[in-house]
């Protein structure tokens, strides 16, 4: 007893006390006390790989937490490269990538003669927020900071158009978005873009006067909406990553009469390729390439609707 | 049996559990904080201009205080005792 370890003595008085406790309970305490340990170091280390990520990749923490800033800027075009008159831009849509993300962005794309406003929206706590990344649930919905799409669709009032990117594909929120632009005046042009065909069948009765792209990401997907005829009867149009559109693709387009918006185009030497492809609108986050559009009084030019296939009901 | 039990009572103190369960929650709490006010802002520092996330600005203003509060103190109290020895 004499030479016991002061640690020791510090949480076990005598030895004899120990032996006093029952069994079970001496062994109860050691396991509690290993699954506090390992609570502890999974939070500690956890923790310590969260702040590490947050200093290493901020843009990927700000996706998850705050919220995606628009990634618009301007840099100014080279006029040698143009290759076409400032009518011909004008003939085209230019969408200003992501710019319903803040008020300000939207402004600010507005100032530089956007047509078309587009904004990534998604559902949190049962209101319409503009955001690139769905909040993480529970605590996504606390550090979230991004604007209300009531409060974008009033500040994009000035655009030809406002483009809805649909991030989320639940039957609840498709019956949110729904609501909200059976809630609006129809006077305002509005596209709606989908990766799912099903959320375009439903909002195809649920707001008709609304034009309907399918938003294609790659090649393969392109391919698969040629296959299915119910959805071609759906869409008005696609909106697809421009490297996944080449001329054969294009020519096929043009054929069945369907709208091409390509995304995210960043070069004035791709703009003028996807021109003689026949697209009818593009997306950027340059805003000198988004104003160039513009033209010298804006397009003009009208975006067609589908009317609403017979046996759709909701 | 025992020797084993008596290395882990060794090695697992009350005192370091206490430590590393303090440690978890600072650490937890930190990351909370963070991602809480992980929005860019930009500070002006009179001559310069600084964007910065407002988390870290506010961390850096409470380290830099806290240190300076410590720094501060001692100095005062190493000026104090030899003002006492002296007079």
């Amino acid at each position: 007893m004499t030479d016991m370890d002061p640690h020791l003595r510090s949480i076990t008085p005598t030895d004899t006390a120990n032996t006093r406790l029952p069994m079970w309970t001496t062994r109860l305490a050691a396991a509690a006390r290993i699954l506090l340990v390992a609570i502890a170091s999974v939070v500690i280390s956890g923790s310590l790989y969260l702040l590490a990520y947050m200093v290493m990749n901020p843009e990927g923490a700000e996706e998850w937490t705050v919220g995606r800033r628009p990634n618009q800027y301007y840099t100014a075009i080279d006029h040698d490269a143009l290759t076409f008159s400032t009518a011909a831009y004008g003939t085209i849509f230019g969408v200003a990538h992501n710019s319903g993300g803040s008020i300000e962005a939207t402004l600010e794309a507005l100032i530089n003669g956007a047509d078309v406003i587009e904004i990534d929206v998604v559902e949190l706590d049962g209101a319409l927020y503009s955001a690139h990344t769905p909040p993480l649930p529970f605590l996504g919905q606390r550090w979230f900071r991004g604007p209300r799409l009531d409060r974008v669709w009033a500040a994009s009032v000035g655009a030809h158009a406002v483009m809805l990117d649909l991030k989320d594909s639940s039957s609840h929120f498709v019956r949110l978005v729904g609501d909200f632009l059976e809630s609006r005046p129809s006077t305002r042009q509005v596209i709606v873009s989908s990766r799912s065909p099903w959320v375009l069948q439903l909002l195809r009765v649920r707001a008709p006067e609304a034009i309907l792209l399918l938003s294609v990401p790659h090649d393969a997907a392109l391919r698969a909406m040629q296959n299915n005829e119910p959805l071609l009867e759906t869409i008005d149009g696609i909106t697809v990553r421009h490297t996944a559109l080449d001329a054969d693709h294009a020519a096929w387009l043009s054929d069945q009469g369907l709208l091409v918006f390509a995304w995210t185009v960043e070069d004035l030497e791709r703009v003028n390729e996807l021109m003689r492809l026949g697209v009818d609108g593009i997306t950027s986050d340059n805003l000198a390439i988004v104003s160039l559009f513009a033209g010298e009084t804006g397009s003009e030019r009208a975006l067609r609707r589908t009317p609403v296939p017979e046996g759709l009901d909701e | 049996m025992n020797r084993a039990r008596d290395r882990q009572r060794r090695l697992l103190t009350n005192r370091r559990l206490v430590w590393l369960m303090l440690a978890a929650l600072v650490l937890g709490t930190l990351v909370l904080f963070v991602a809480d006010n992980f929005v860019l802002i930009e500070i002006r520092l009179l001559v310069t201009r600084v964007r910065m996330r407002l988390a870290w600005a506010l961390i850096a203003a409470f380290l830099l205080g806290g240190v300076s509060v410590l720094v501060l103190g001692r100095l005062l109290r190493r000026w104090r005792d030899s003002d006492t020895a002296s007079g």
